[in-house]
């Protein structure tokens, strides 16, 4: 028996497969092709605090490899998922985590509270548009980051998770502020900005001028940012970016990450998280471990 | 009356290529096989439909043209990378297909208008299923030339009448479908289905609003998934937000439609 269990910020999961924010709609679709049991836990898609309708179409361009989206962060607010969907997705028994995102500190705020008595665990967007500070992202700037996560933190009875922008100079530094700053795990890659040109219209392909790439062409950026944020904080980390199969999973393990997230193939295909748990036991034990927690972090640096 | 949705499940399933028939002017008609089978699919719903790699990565949608037992034929156009290797395909060779998709079209009840269908290029697919479940009722289909009309014995065996325009007149009326739409709507209102490039249907939409003719329309749009996974394939409502096409269609009313 392979013992796929795995520990995240006070959290049990039965394995370390969790399914990424906006990727898998709220369940309902998805749970006709597959067992949403099955997960380790269920990350839930953004939600902010008002409904947002989302950007205009095209919302979508595929790339080699990849995919842009620019869906816009469409979602029913705060009081629909919290009436509506939770309910819906705590017959599932997993760990529920709530991504939020919000345009000014206080709105991270109102959310982290709202949702702490409803879900497992709270993982904050931090790849959004600080209104006030002029468009600035809360998660370029450290100091800035670390206010937030800061309040975010003093306002959650749960662990709180921050979702880290794909920052290819001073991951470290953020991943380090974020765990002074209470924060619990930290997850990433979220989607790398990018853009795709119509060179007949001379514009974008998408209805807003850009976008975020995933998908099996981030994969090596992911793994690389993981390994920086693994060696800077001793938090758990939890590894996101073009994740397809089991051996994908190993990768992120192997660097240290605790838990993954399965982003588009879970649009490639609706059963895409089923095979890659199914794969992965029979995958640990050729690589001859009997446990998760034995390949987590066995990377060789020399 | 509204578009139809699934009644059948849908699935992830194997499909081989039983069969490949090219036309003129680059269309071709795939025949599949898939395993398991899917259940009845109604006119109108899609698939969708990926190789075994990940490039291309995403699957692609392509309307349900007739489906005999275990077998399932799509009409395709080639467009670009997917629709270029799946012109090339062959038989034996295995593909992924989840499906029946989205919401076909809704199928003839008593004291409602007669139909009259209107097909714009490939978008004639979807028809083939609704004339053989449905019986036969009038088919405007149109094309840029006569080399882009297809399968026309199939249609006229189908429809009845078949009237077919080309914008070159090179068959059938020298026009664009909204001709002819304008011509039969002049006997009175008719329930209209379109499938066809956005402008066109657009086109009818306004038509259907003059006449009081209610018009089901298939929308096209960008997917990733087709499942309501990603929220990608919206388009624009009236009075406003978005319709998800995959789920919310692709048939709609057109009058839900904001055509800008
Ligand atoms: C519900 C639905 C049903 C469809 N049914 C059929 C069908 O029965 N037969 C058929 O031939 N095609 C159908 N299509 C269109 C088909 O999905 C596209 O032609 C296909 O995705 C193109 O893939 P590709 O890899 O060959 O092209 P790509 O390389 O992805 O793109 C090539 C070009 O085609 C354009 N394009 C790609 N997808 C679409 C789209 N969905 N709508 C408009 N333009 C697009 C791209 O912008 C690009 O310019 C349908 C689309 C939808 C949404
Ligand atoms: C269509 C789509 C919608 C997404 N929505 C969200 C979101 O609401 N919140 C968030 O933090 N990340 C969102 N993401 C990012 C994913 O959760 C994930 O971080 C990213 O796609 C990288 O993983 P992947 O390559 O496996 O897809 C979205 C990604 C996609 C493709
Ligand atoms: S294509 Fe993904 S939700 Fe419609």
């Amino acid at each position: 028996m392979i013992d796929l269990s795995t520990e995240l910020a006070g959290l049990r999961l039965k394995n370390p497969v969790l399914l990424a924010s906006g990727t898998w709609g709220y369940g309902q679709e998805l749970s006709q092709y597959l067992d949403l049991s099955l997960f380790g836990a269920l990350v839930t898609k953004g939600i902010s605090l008002e409904p947002r309708p989302g950007n205009p179409p095209p919302r979508l361009v595929e790339t080699p490899c990849g995919l842009i989206n620019a869906i816009g962060l469409e979602n029913p607010g705060l009081k629909a998922f919290a009436t509506k969907i939770i309910p819906y997705l705590r017959r599932f028994k997993v760990p529920l985590i709530a991504n939020i995102f919000g345009e000014s500190p206080e709105e991270y705020v109102t959310l982290t509270a709202e949702l702490s008595s409803l879900v497992d665990a709270i993982e904050v967007n931090v790849s959004c548009p600080n209104v006030k500070r002029g468009g600035l992202l809360f998660g370029s700037e450290p100091a800035e980051l670390a206010r937030l996560v800061e309040k975010v933190c003093q306002a959650a009875s749960v662990p709180v998770i921050v979702k880290l922008p794909p920052k290819t100079l001073g991951i470290g530094e953020l991943a380090q502020v974020c765990e002074a700053a209470g924060a619990a795990a930290l997850s990433l890659i979220n989607t790398v900005p990018a853009m795709a040109i119509d060179l007949h219209r001379r514009g974008s392909r998408l209805g807003v001028i850009s976008g975020g790439l995933s998908g099996p062409v981030i994969k090596p950026i992911a793994l690389k940012l993981v390994y920086e944020v693994v060696k800077a904080v001793k938090i758990p980390v939890i590894g996101i970016g073009g994740i397809t199969c089991a051996t994908d999973v190993a990768e992120f393990l192997i660097l240290g990450a605790r838990a993954v997230q399965i982003g588009t193939a879970n649009l490639i295909s609706p059963r895409a998280g089923s095979r890659i748990l199914q794969d992965l036991p029979p995958l640990l034990s050729e690589l001859g471990v009997s446990s998760v927690s034995q390949l987590i972090g066995s990377f060789r640096s020399e | 009356m509204e578009a139809t949705k699934a009644k059948t499940h849908p699935q992830e399933a194997e499909a081989r290529v039983i069969r490949r028939r090219p036309f003129k002017g680059g269309i071709f008609l795939l025949r599949l096989k898939t395993d398991p089978p899917l259940g009845l699919i109604q006119p109108g719903q899609f698939v969708m439909l990926r190789g075994e790699g990940l490039d291309p990565l995403l699957p692609r949608p392509f309307s349900v043209h007739d489906q005999e037992g275990n077998y399932l034929d799509l009409l395709i156009q080639p467009r670009g990378r997917f629709t270029r290797y799946l012109s090339q395909i062959r038989h034996g060779e295995r593909l992924i297909l989840v499906g029946p998709l989205g919401r076909g079209f809704p199928q003839p009840e008593k004291k409602k208008p007669p139909f009259l269908l209107v097909a714009g290029g490939i978008g004639v697919a979807p028809f083939g299923l609704w004339l053989k479940m449905f019986g036969p009722a009038p088919l405007i289909y149109g094309a840029r030339s006569r080399q882009d009309l297809i399968r026309l014995s199939f249609w006229k065996a189908l429809a009845r009448p078949l009237i077919l325009t080309t914008e070159d007149g090179s068959l059938g009326q020298r026009a664009l479908v909204t001709s002819p739409l304008q011509e039969a709507l002049k006997k009175g209102p008719r329930t209209i289905l379109a499938c066809g490039p956005t402008p066109m249907l657009a086109a009818v939409a306004r038509l259907a609003q003059e006449t009081n003719s209610p018009a089901y329309i298939s929308l096209e749009a960008q997917m990733a998934c087709g499942t309501g996974l990603c929220l990608g394939c919206a388009v624009k409502a009236r009075p406003g937000g978005y319709l998800h096409v995959c789920q919310e269609g692709p048939v709609v009313l057109a009058e839900e439609v904001e055509f800008d």
